[in-house]
């Protein structure tokens, strides 16, 4: 199996503050891979740096051996690259199921089709409706599928933001801090899931989580950031053991 | 002695009119977003293509179409940079546009008129021998005929994935980008669209009052729309009609009313004092306007109730 996202000595700067400072990273396809490092160490900026959101200083970003940086984040999107936000985004005043439904790319989503060629997207709705069912159900969602998505709880939209990533049916998801704000039995339900959707579909996943503990019994690699650097990789053992990560989490004593 | 009928029918011809405008701003502010505070700009670029036009004796049809062709395009065009600025800045740049377009009518003689404006626009439809209290009546057909045109495609495009994808865009631009949407060109199109609805409204405003001057396009009327479409409720295009409605209902009474009371005051303070007072009341008390927008899901939404109604006609006619 070869890689499916690899960057190369990737920067971005924010004035004088390096977020992300020269990270070169590899990604083999089919696997899970964790992204751990204290508050502030540029995890997340990494995120949207390789989503689009933000355009690097220098580097490159490839993505199934095609470069995607300098692509819009709904290009990088396109190319089978999807994200979760740390802070779920939900939209709180549409229904769960359209929440979900938003995510694909659909005919009817073209103003004259909108308003003159109804019939022709109308099917293609309706089996859209039927996968995002399917999905909801997957995840445990399905009785809230019709209520507004303000009333799910904080777990929830976490749920809610993978079965939105999930139904444009990605080739890799990248996924911040999912358990983040989630009791412990639902974290091991998300990781369960996440662990499912890989064997079944093949789906390469890359998790920033801060639940070490956890995440470890679940990846396959874990690279550890700080102060916008890679500074460990490797298999959760030899990173939990490394003496530089320990001492970022702990303190230098 | 004035007819306080003809009054009324004024005022409800002026609300046909005003609610297209509505309608325009609810997709574009109340929809995607958009504080577009230049409302009026494609207001007068409709009017005056609608009066030049209609001076050389083209038929309404044309003259409706080019209007709103025309001022669809200028709102295409000033998007196209607009939108690139963040929300309340955008809303600062209409403001400038609106009055910029005004001060070049009012100062290309040329072009329409200057100061003087175009008078003379005859009717969109003449029926000869008919009272004046009539032809309002015909002009009342006409007005309604297209406010119902524009309220179906508005709905057309709220129960659509279009419409899903411009209220993503209107709560969160970078999930929609993240989840693959174009949100520049969702944007741009969408305003394109409200303008061309405005330039429509124009035409109509154009033909019914016979004559256009600069001095009918200032800045209030694009606040009057505003306030339609918040006090009707954003988001919801019976509400934005419903707020059409309240508005001018509020102007002409607000109007009649300075000739009952006596009051040391300036009768025009006293309504834009008032007029102040309901949108504070509003806002404080109901801030999602007088109809709330609304949660259904698409295949719940606007068909499912027409389809059955439309098979009992259909059978009743049949029958």
């Amino acid at each position: 199996m070869g890689s499916i996202l690899n960057t190369d000595n990737l920067v971005k700067r924010f004035g004088g503050l390096t977020a992300v400072d020269k990270v070169t990273l590899n990604v083999e396809e089919e696997s899970i891979v964790g992204l751990i490092g204290p508050n502030g160490s540029g995890k997340t900026t990494l995120f949207n740096v390789l989503t689009g959101v933000y355009r690097p200083d220098a580097g490159k970003i490839f993505f199934r051996r095609e470069r995607i940086d300098g692509l819009q984040p709904h290009q990088v999107y396109i190319k089978g690259l999807v994200r979760t936000f740390q802070t779920p985004k939900i939209i709180q005043k549409m229904t769960v199921l359209d929440n979900v439904m938003l995510a694909v790319r659909n005919p009817g989503e073209s103003l004259l089709a909108a308003l003159f060629r109804r019939r022709r997207w109308m099917g293609f709705e309706n089996r859209l409706r039927e996968r995002a069912l399917e999905i909801l159900r997957f995840l445990g969602l399905d009785k809230h599928a019709y209520t507004p998505a303000s009333e799910l709880s904080g777990g929830q939209m976490k749920l809610l933001e993978i079965a939105r990533a999930l139904i444009s049916e990605p080739k890799m998801m990248l996924l911040d801090e999912p358990t983040a704000g989630v009791n412990p039995v639902l974290a091991y339900t998300i990781f369960d899931r996440v662990e499912e959707l890989r064997k079944r579909f093949g789906i390469t996943f890359f998790i920033i989580e801060h639940r070490i503990e956890l995440l470890m019994k679940y990846v396959d690699k874990v690279y550890v950031m700080h102060q916008g650097k890679l500074i460990a990789e490797g298999g959760p053992n030899d990173v939990m053991n490394n003496p530089d990560v320990v001492k970022v989490y702990l303190g230098s004593v | 002695m004035p007819d306080p009928l003809m009054y009324a029918l004024d005022a409800v011809a002026y609300a046909g009119i005003f609610g297209m405008l509505s309608l325009s701003l609810n997709l574009e502010y109340g929809y995607t977003n958009l504080a577009n505070f230049g409302k009026v700009a494609f207001f007068m670029v409709g009017a005056y293509v609608a009066a030049v036009m209609a001076r050389m004796k083209y038929p309404f049809a044309v003259y409706a179409l080019v209007a709103s062709l025309v001022a669809g395009f200028i709102g295409l065009l000033t998007s196209l940079p607009a939108l690139r600025l963040r929300e309340d800045f955008l809303a600062i740049t209409m403001i400038a546009l609106g009055e910029v377009m005004k001060l070049i009518v009012k100062n290309e003689e040329w072009l329409a008129g200057g100061v003087w404006g175009l008078s003379g626009i005859p009717p969109a439809v003449v029926v000869q021998g008919l009272s004046f209290r009539e032809r309002l009546l015909v002009q009342i057909a006409l007005i309604y005929g297209c406010l119902v045109a524009c309220y179906v495609v508005c709905e057309l495009i709220a129960k659509s994935p279009y419409g899903r994808v411009l209220k993503t865009i209107r709560e969160d631009e970078l999930l929609a980008a993240a989840y693959g949407k174009n949100v520049f060109r969702y944007k741009a199109c969408t305003f394109a669209l409200g303008s061309a609805v405005s330039g429509l409204a124009g035409a109509l405003f154009a033909q019914y009052i016979g004559t256009v001057s600069p001095y009918m396009f200032e800045p209030t009327v694009t606040f009057s729309v505003w306030m339609m479409v918040i006090l009707g409720g954003p988001a919801n295009n019976t509400g934005a009609v419903l707020g059409a409605f309240l508005v001018e209902g509020f102007h002409r009474s607000s109007r009649l009313l300075k000739d009952y009371i006596g009051l040391p005051l300036d009768p025009i303070n006293l309504q834009v004092m008032l007029t102040a007072l309901l949108v504070i009341t509003v806002v404080f008390y109901r801030p999602q306007g007088m109809l709330k927008e609304r949660i259904t899901p698409l295949d719940r939404g606007l068909l499912k109730k027409l389809k059955p109604m439309y098979r009992r006609v259909k059978t009743w006619v049949r029958s």
